[in-house]
């Protein structure tokens, strides 16, 4: 199937008092059209650095250093200002998660979308207004004709984040990065809210990168999942692969020390240590630290993302011979 | 009243003022973030309270150790009720009672280190006698709560998110407390950091004996930990029972949309599932009748008329006009 974004070694560079760290290193990954893909991974782990750096939304300390990002075709980190201003938005989209700091507290949420409109389509005013209305109606806001007129503040997270996900399918994008949706949300409207992602990406067939730390997120909505630690993909599988037989030791912990629901278990699996810092990587292998069963080997070898079955690959020297330092 | 129960809460009112202050023209109003919870804790049981931000489950947990005083009602601690209390007495009263805060960042004090952290609450009971000796105390208690002596003479922010909720646990056990109130404890937390803490939080409520109040949005979690768990809505209580039972096979709409609503990290068991409708009704204004009606797929006539009471058969009660069986 035809790609919609393909991203070829991508590494970024972000300047800190602690010296240059790596939170995007080397990461290679491919969306496919109508495909749902998950990156998943803990705090600090590069996920949103890796989407912001391919928006070139990166802060001003952050720098890419190498790679490529192919949409339809054309490199995205070599464009300029203006070529990436008619992507965002138009072509590709972003959903964050705090939907009250993505949204001007001094506008109608109406205004906001229909802005977007009449930039990008070059829509009438009337035009673009009844479309907004259209919109809210398809991502489930009640009364969407009054809700039109009304400010952030005064609609609850789930209206709001209801609203960013209409201004990020207004333009009918090609590919929607979804950074956290619903991490600021109770469950219930969580529910609601992946519910209508799947539903919208179904209907206009939208491509989604889904950035999020639950596992429970990942299993229901994507086909396939990368998982990051210390801003490296160490393992890449489609889900239910993955979460039948996991095949990195880190993706291995982070199933087992889930609580599930169904089921009461003794003890909870740990993955000792805690999240790596960026500034202070070992040398092996990132994980090695927290790893049941690192070896000596790890300490000095860098592992390779290596191909394990048709559609996977794992960064672990049980699969791969390492490099030297 | 059982004479296993350590903790008893009794038909608790808690009403905030919403008034501005200093703004006279504007109407005094009230909402009422707890309206008519009774339960009971035993010594050594873990009693969850579930429910979505705005249902009144951390006022509750700050009513049971006297931070916040209710408008009506009354909570006893070991057959003694708190509102009747001294200010000495109250004092005394309080190293039997101690609380974890959600955010490990902001619940610890910037200028202090880690040893002095766990220390101050000795120090101010005056427990021992020499500084030094609190000092040792402090010591100990961290490292029952894995923070190695070498890194006790540390700032909080030297730490990571999961060894500063483990000084936090470490503060709280200082006065051997026999409750302790875990206000989302782990929901600020990695997923690889979470099971650590709720393996330590088990660990020393089997060698300390401690009844918990856990307080958490998080149902796998909740399901773990808890015997008995407590499912909210609005301040009122849903359905009190066995955790088991109730996960098992809920009685009340709302607890079985709860947990249909929580992302199953199993891909297998993915489903098209009922999603609860609408968003949570105003506390300022709650619906009449059944506070849940307003989103409740089973609703009838009677429940916008009539609030269902508490239905209370053994241990198992629930607020429903039409439970399930």
């Amino acid at each position: 199937m035809q790609s919609v974004l393909e991203i070829k070694g991508l590494t970024t560079h972000i300047k800190t008092k602690a010296g240059t760290i790596v939170p995007v290193n080397g990461v290679s990954l491919s969306v496919l059209k109508g495909e749902i893909v998950g990156i998943v991974g803990e705090s600090g782990c590069g996920k949103s650095m890796m989407a912001m750096s391919v928006l070139q939304l990166l802060p001003a300390a952050g720098k890419i250093v190498d790679g490529q990002a192919l949409f339809e075709g054309a490199d995205l980190l070599g464009m300029n200002k203006r070529q990436m201003r008619s992507i965002r938005g138009d072509k590709i989209s972003m959903v964050f998660q705090e939907p009250m700091s993505s949204l001007n507290p001094t506008m109608k949420v109406g205004k906001q979308v229909s802005e977007s409109l009449i930039l990008h389509t070059k829509a009438s005013r009337a035009e673009a207004k009844e479309r907004t209305v259209q919109i809210f109606q398809e991502v489930g806001i009640p009364d969407a004709q009054r809700r039109y007129n009304s400010y952030p503040h005064q609609l609850s997270g789930g209206l709001r984040q209801r609203v960013m996900i209409g201004l990020a399918l207004a333009l009918k994008p090609a590919l929607m990065i979804a950074d956290e949706p619903t991490t600021a949300l109770d469950v219930t409207i969580e529910a609601q809210i992946l519910k209508l992602m799947k539903g919208m990406q179904a209907a206009s067939n939208t491509s989604i990168i889904l950035i999020t730390h639950n596992l429970g997120i990942i299993a229901e909505l994507c086909s396939y999942v990368y998982v990051m630690y210390a801003g490296q993909i160490m393992e890449q599988a489609p889900v239910f692969e993955l979460f039948a037989e996991p095949k990195h030791p880190y993706t291995q912990g982070l199933l087992k020390s889930l609580p599930m629901l169904g089921e009461h278990r003794e003890k909870l699996h740990a993955i000792p240590g805690s999240v790596p810092n960026l500034a202070s990587l070992p040398p092996g292998c990132s994980f090695c630290p927290r790893c049941d069963i690192a070896t000596s080997a790890c300490y000095t070898l860098k592992p390779g993302l290596e191909k394990i079955s048709e559609a996977r690959k794992a960064r672990c020297l049980l699969y791969s011979k390492g490099v030297a330092l | 009243m059982s004479n296993l129960a350590f903790v008893k809460a009794d038909s608790l009112v808690k009403e905030f003022s919403i008034k501005p202050e200093g703004i006279s023209f504007m109407r005094a109003a009230s909402v009422q973030a707890v309206s008519g919870v009774s339960f009971e804790i035993n010594r050594g049981e873990t009693f969850a309270l579930v429910g979505e931000s705005g249902c009144g489950k951390s006022t509750i947990g700050r009513l049971s150790i006297g931070l916040l005083k209710p408008t009506s009602g009354s909570v006893y601690i070991d057959g003694i009720e708190l509102g009747s209390l001294s200010g000495s007495d109250m004092k005394r009263m309080r190293s039997k009672m101690q609380i974890i805060f959600q955010d490990p960042y902001s619940s610890l004090n910037p200028r202090m280190r880690a040893l002095e952290i766990v220390a101050e609450p000795l120090l101010a009971h005056k427990v021992y006698s020499s500084r030094a000796q609190a000092m040792q105390e402090s010591m100990h208690l961290l490292e029952m709560c894995g923070i190695s002596s070498s890194l006790a003479s540390r700032y909080a922010h030297q730490f990571s998110g999961g060894q500063r909720q483990r000084i936090g646990i470490a503060r709280a056990l200082a006065l051997r407390p026999q409750y302790i109130v875990c206000d989302e404890p782990v929901s600020a937390l990695d997923v690889s950091i979470q099971s650590q803490i709720i393996n330590l939080l088990v660990e020393l409520q089997e060698m300390l004996q401690l009844s918990y109040m856990f307080i958490s949005h998080d149902l796998s979690v909740v399901r773990y930990i808890s015997d008995r768990v407590c499912v909210m809505f609005l301040g009122k209580v849903c359905e009190i029972g066995n955790t088991n039972e109730i996960f098992g096979s809920p009685r009340h709409p709302y607890t079985k949309l709860l947990l249909e609503a929580v992302p199953k990290a199993d891909p297998t068991q993915r489903k098209d599932k009922d999603v609860l409708l609408g968003d949570m009704p105003s506390p300022i204004n709650p619906p009449s009748g059944c506070r849940f009606h307003t989103r409740c797929p089973y609703k009838k006539g009677i429940c916008s008329e009539l609030e269902p009471a508490l239905e209370i058969k053994g241990d198992r009660s629930v607020a429903c006009h039409f439970p399930f069986s």
